[in-house]
């Protein structure tokens, strides 16, 4: 594979980076430039990135302008934690149990625990940007909570370690032992400095019966690509709740993979992208059922206006003897406007007959006589449909089980949503 | 010879021991009920009956018409004259009501070596037989019991009966889901199918089924072997004390 | 009342006990002297073909130009099958039963073997069976048309319905005018393939405002041993006309694998409709995976005028491998596409199947059911495509995909793609996965149902909005594939 002066200069600079970590780290960031050396960035004769043309939309210039709502994300009550150069600032002191290091210091305080869980989940192993990541890695955070341990609050983690415009990989690490419970939300709204691309890379594990509640808010600046992997291991009993909202970047690529590894593990995702002039924003989710009695849910809305593009690429794979699955996805998208586009693929790949599973999809734009009833009934037009998009998009927040969340997230969609075009009308 | 004949029956279901020596003899003609409370081995029996895997005969012998039921397959009882009212009906969508009808029908008189029904001759046999039981032709042509009431589920369980002939019929807690008129029509035509040929094993929770269908002998069944056997005034003895002061008793 | 549900489900029982010990029942070869062409494939061999048929030179062009694209293409390697390397040189692309040499004028010059043969496929080849049946057939055996009924009375109507060959004889410009207009020489490889080498196939032509009189029937039948079967079908409504054409496949039993690549054409004027409907029993295997056709086919239809109308119904049974996406192209206003489809998998099979729709004119509509059935160690894939471009406005979709798997050894998988430029276009894709529960045949078979027919009574109901779309004669035989195919999956 011939590589072009962008990914060279991504494996100069992970050539020169290397030296900076621990021997067994840089056996795999080792490993990780070779894998991207390789395939270099991904592309659109790639299955997986279909729809989502990496290599040469970063290549493209993307316009410039302020990020996608320019309302910032605020939970009153949670615990705030903020990685800068500098170091780490909480709000609050941690609880007892409750460990959460910048990745720089993780690396070589946390040896052990690093070593133990990084790079383990088979659906990082074979992708070519997390070896990159790998090899890269630099900001990002550990959050580890002992046995039992229950977060008693919301954290909210705002990453602002970006040097400058460069590239910036982030890794994050989240390990709950056996019953631990957190509620974490990601705030990715851009400073000022904010790199043009970021990719960051989270790993959850979650042993028997832990629960993570997981939510992340991106509201990038335009010319920004905002490109994150999110890959969950559950173990038996095990919940994984996740939101994410992406209503920044020009470029974004939301993808998860779960692997429900445990008996009676559950998983709970939803989404909403909320796109304007030319975002493309493709969220990509692969939740695989290894063994039996596992269940989950997804449920996505888009809203495109403009010549916006939303992406929804959705598998659930269900494996040999994984009986007794149940599981369902559903996407929906509005197209706002005759330049806006909408691809879906909703997926099953199914290799056990015991199985409950169901997908469906659908684009189309706002009902007009739902627009017409409101109307006559003395709504102006531009608040009937910021009404009935409101409510369309509702549904995935559904996902989200605490109220005061809800809210925060709530008022970010409505923000985004008075600035989309053909909207507010 | 009696119809049926159960001896000493041992059922296991899951590795678990449900029913615990079953003795039971029915004649032909007779109509037999059996009472119990939950978990006594009741909806057991009737799948050990009719030979619904997972039901394990460990010991004793069932025979019917002189034959071992036990050897035969599901399909093969049913032919022989075995039929099972289901507590809960099973939905098969995209088959109509009338071809499931025809076809159970026929593979029957096939098994039996008697020739098969034409279209015509079939449809006149079935209104005449739904018309009694009002199961409109609507139900009719209707997926098998896909969006049935429970009344329309339990009067189409008894006209698949009415169609079919069968010489000993099981009925599993017939009356489950029913209100008072829906039970009455379906009592109805049980009754009408009441046959010197014919035996019923009428499987109850409830004295008030038996009001309707009288039978001739009463069983308790409780934790998996018939404690007491008695008339039709067992059912009333019942309702007025209960199980738990005769299985007390029993034990 | 559903007479004919009833019947066939009778008659699958017959089949059944008849058949106890059954493999594929249509695994006869006949015992014909053959004129073929040397193995392999060269520009000679594309001439051979040619040349045999007595072309135009502008036809000769045609392949060779389409051979010379062929060697260039890459196999298509993104369908969900498991595809052995196939030596393309070690095939004959050409054999004609020698005795047909000089081409049948009627009945009585066909060759009687080959009747039988036909006989014991159970199609109503001689003209008084048809007669009761109403139906014309075309029959391509091996590579060749053998024998076209019902001529002089679809020739009354101004409908021809001839072997392709003869169409580049007897009306040449209009097969110039239609031959790659929807399927195009390079659209991809086993089209590309097909075009080069294609040896005959059915031409249909309607001409304006009539209504076909009877349902046009082509059986196809691989015979020869190491030969590749690609027919070529063309079928033409003009403005107003109505035509149903049904496909029925079927191939001797073989312990190689053999190859089969057709294109189907399919142009629909204003207003015109075109129902397709096959039903598709080649050679599937033994139960060890040994042999069976590959089935590598393209079919496609465009509405290329405003109102008109396209619908696809397919019942694949048989095959190793099925690679196939009936679609439309629904290019005139208010166009009408619609796939109905049946897909049975059992023993080693593979089928990877389903359909496009490319919604291009305003108010189109299309319409999917698609129904997928898994058994033994068989792998079923569903793959579509349903794309609104931004002139599409009021376009409509709506798919539903159902899996049913039998036995936890299977696999059942859909993979639709669903992209939209159009705002005012409304897409909806459903997607189910069940298996048939042991309640449903423990009920069944309570009421005197062995367990096989309370499989094939089950599936059926399955199966039944995509059943009810094939014509009466097609239905019973489909109804008795869906029992046949699925023998010896459960228990």
């Amino acid at each position: 594979m011939e590589l072009n002066a962008f990914e060279n200069s991504l494996l100069e600079r992970a050539d020169s980076a290397r030296d900076r970590l621990p021997a067994w780290a840089e056996q795999l960031a080792t490993a990780g430039a070779a894998r991207f050396a390789q395939s270099g960035l991904p592309h659109r004769r790639l299955e997986a990135w279909k729809y989502t043309d990496l290599k040469s939309r970063l290549e493209a210039k993307r316009p410039e302008g302020a990020q996608g709502s320019r309302a910032a994300f605020h939970l009153g009550g949670a615990l705030e934690v903020i990685l800068t150069k500098e170091g780490m600032h909480t709000s609050a002191p941690l609880g007892e149990g409750v460990r959460i290091f910048p990745l720089n210091d993780a690396l070589t305080k946390e040896p052990a625990l690093l070593q133990k869980h990084m790079g383990t989940n088979k659906a990082l192993q074979q992708d070519a940007l997390t070896g990159l990541n790998t090899a890269l890695m630099q900001d990002g955070f550990v959050l580890h909570l002992a046995q039992g341990v229950t977060l008693n609050r919301p954290i909210v983690l705002r990453v602002e370690v970006g040097e400058g415009e460069a590239p910036s990989f982030a890794r994050n690490l989240i390990v709950l032992e056996e019953g631990a419970s957190a509620v974490l939300i990601e705030d990715w709204a851009a400073p000022q400095s904010a790199p043009q691309l970021r990719h960051a890379v989270t790993e959850i594990m979650l042993a028997d019966k832990a629960s993570l509640a997981h939510v992340r808010v991106q509201d990038e600046k335009l010319e920004a690509a905002h490109l994150s992997l999110v890959a969950a291991d559950l173990e038996a009993g095990a919940k994984y709740h996740q939101f994410a909202l992406n209503v920044g970047a020009g470029l974004t690529r939301s993808e998860t993979h779960v692997h429900l590894g445990g008996e009676g593990a559950h998983a709970e995702l939803g989404g909403s992208f909320l796109l304007n002039g030319l975002q493309h924003c493709d969220t990509t989710t692969v939740v695989t059922h290894a063994v039996p009695n596992c269940t989950c849910r997804e449920v996505f809305r888009g809203v495109m206006a403009d010549r916006s593009r939303g992406v929804f690429q959705g598998k659930i794979a269900v494996a040999p003897h994984a009986q007794k699955t149940d599981a369902k996805m559903e996407t929906r998208a509005l197209l706002l406007s005759d330049r806006a586009e909408m691809d879906a693929k909703p997926e099953l790949e199914i290799y056990a007959d015991d199985v409950k599973c169901a997908h469906g999809a659908t684009i189309g734009t706002l009902d007009e006589q739902s627009v017409f009833y409101l109307q006559s009934r003395g709504i102006p037009l531009p608040v009937a449909r910021r009404m009935l998009i409101g409510a369309f998009v509702e549904d995935a927040l559904d996902v989200v089980s605490d109220v005061d969340l809800q809210a925060a997230l709530r008022a970010v969609i409505d923000q985004r949503l008075s600035r989309l075009e053909g909207v507010a009308g | 010879m009696s119809l049926l004949e159960i001896k000493d029956l041992h059922v296991d279901v899951g590795g678990k021991e449900i029913l615990k020596g079953i003795n039971l003899e029915i004649e032909a003609g007779k109509i037999h009920a059996i009472m119990g409370p939950n978990g006594s081995g009741k909806s057991t029996l009737s799948y050990t009956l009719s030979g619904r895997e997972g039901y394990e005969v460990t010991s004793g012998s069932i025979l019917f018409k002189g034959r071992d039921l036990t050897e035969m397959s599901i399909d093969e009882r049913a032919a022989a004259g075995v039929f099972l009212a289901f507590q809960y009906p099973i939905e098969i969508p995209g088959v109509t009501n009338m071809t499931f009808l025809r076809t159970a029908v026929n593979a029957q008189r096939k098994a039996r070596g008697e020739s098969e029904m034409d279209a015509a001759s079939f449809l006149r046999f079935v209104r005449e037989k739904a018309a009694q039981l009002k199961v409109s032709d609507d139900m009719l042509k209707r997926p098998l019991n896909v969006g049935f009431s429970g009344g329309e589920k339990k009067r189409n369980e008894i006209l698949q009966m009415a169609l079919l002939e069968p010489s000993l019929a099981v009925l599993d807690e017939t009356d489950s889901g029913l209100d008072i008129d829906a039970l009455k029509v379906v009592s109805e035509g049980v009754n009408a199918l009441r046959d010197p040929e014919r035996a019923m094993l009428v499987i109850t929770h409830y004295q008030r089924l038996l009001d309707h269908i009288v039978p001739d002998v009463v069983h308790v069944l409780a934790n998996g072997r018939i404690i007491k056997t008695g008339g039709k005034d067992l059912a009333l003895e019942l309702e007025k004390s209960g199980y738990e002061g005769l299985i007390e008793s029993a034990a | 009342m559903n007479g004919n549900v009833m019947t066939t489900v009778e008659e699958n029982r017959q089949d059944v006990e008849q058949l106890a010990k059954r493999e594929y029942e249509f695994g006869f070869v006949t015992d014909i002297e053959s004129d073929r062409a040397p193995k392999g494939l060269s520009e000679d061999i594309v001439r051979f073909i040619s040349a045999k048929k007595n072309e135009p030179e502008w036809m000769l062009e045609w392949r060779l130009e389409a051979y010379r694209r062929w060697l260039k293409m890459p196999k298509p390697d993104w369908a969900k099958l498991n595809i052995p390397e196939i030596d393309f040189q070690d095939l004959y692309y050409y054999s004609a039963p020698k005795s047909q040499a000089d081409g049948p004028k009627s009945l009585d010059e066909v060759d009687p073997e080959l009747l039988a043969t036909y006989e014991k496929l159970g199609i109503p080849l001689s003209e008084q069976k048809i007669l009761a049946g109403v139906v014309a057939v075309d029959a391509v055996f091996d590579s060749v048309s053998v024998v076209t009924t019902f001529k002089a009375k679809l020739a009354e109507a101004g409908v021809i319905f001839c072997p392709i060959s003869e169409a580049l004889q007897s009306h040449p410009e209009l097969v110039k005018k239609y031959l790659g207009t929807v399927v195009p020489q390079s659209d991809n490889y086993y089209a590309a393939l097909n075009s080069a080498v294609f040896s005959d196939g059915s031409f249909v032509y309607v001409p304006k405002g009539v209504r076909c009189p009877m349902e046009l029937s082509t059986y196809f039948r691989i015979n020869e041993r190491n030969t590749g079967q690609f027919e070529r079908t063309l079928i033409i409504a003009e403005e107003g006309a109505y035509v149903s054409y049904l496909e029925g496949c079927t191939a001797p039993q073989r312990d190689e694998n053999q190859l089969h690549a057709a294109v189907v054409e399919l142009v629909a004027h204003e207003s015109a409709e075109i129902k397709y409907s096959t039903v598709q029993n080649w050679y599937p295997g033994n139960a060890e995976g040994e042999g069976g056709i590959y089935n590598f086919v393209t079919k496609r239809g465009d509405c290329r005028e405003a109102n008109a109308k396209i619908s696809w119904t397919q019942v694949e049974t048989g095959s190793a491998i099925t690679w196939k996406y009936p679609s439309c192209i629904l290019r005139g206003d208010n166009s009408v596409g619609e796939f109905y489809s049946i897909a049975i998998t059992n023993n080693y099979q593979q089928a990877d199947t389903g359909t496009k729709m490319i919604h291009l004119g305003r108010n189109t509509t299309s319409r999917i059911i698609a129904k997928g059935i898994s058994a033994g160690k068989s792998q079923s894939t569903y793959r579509g495509l349903v794309s609104s471009h931004a002139k599409a406005t009021g376009a409509r979709n709506f798919t539903q995909c159902d899996s049913l798997l039998i036995g936890d050894q299977c696999g059942a998988h859909t993979v639709p793609y669903i992209e939209s430029h159009t705002p005012s276009a409304v897409i909806e894709h459903e997607a189910t996965t069940s298996k048939i529960s042991e309640d449903q045949l423990f009920y069944c078979q309570q009421r005197g149902l062995s367990e096989e027919e309370a499989v094939a009574l089950i599936v059926n109901g399955f199966c039944k909005d995509v059943l009810q779309q094939l014509p009466m004669e097609f239905a019973v035989e489909a109804q008795k594939l869906v029992g046949i195919s699925l023998e010896g999956s459960v228990g």
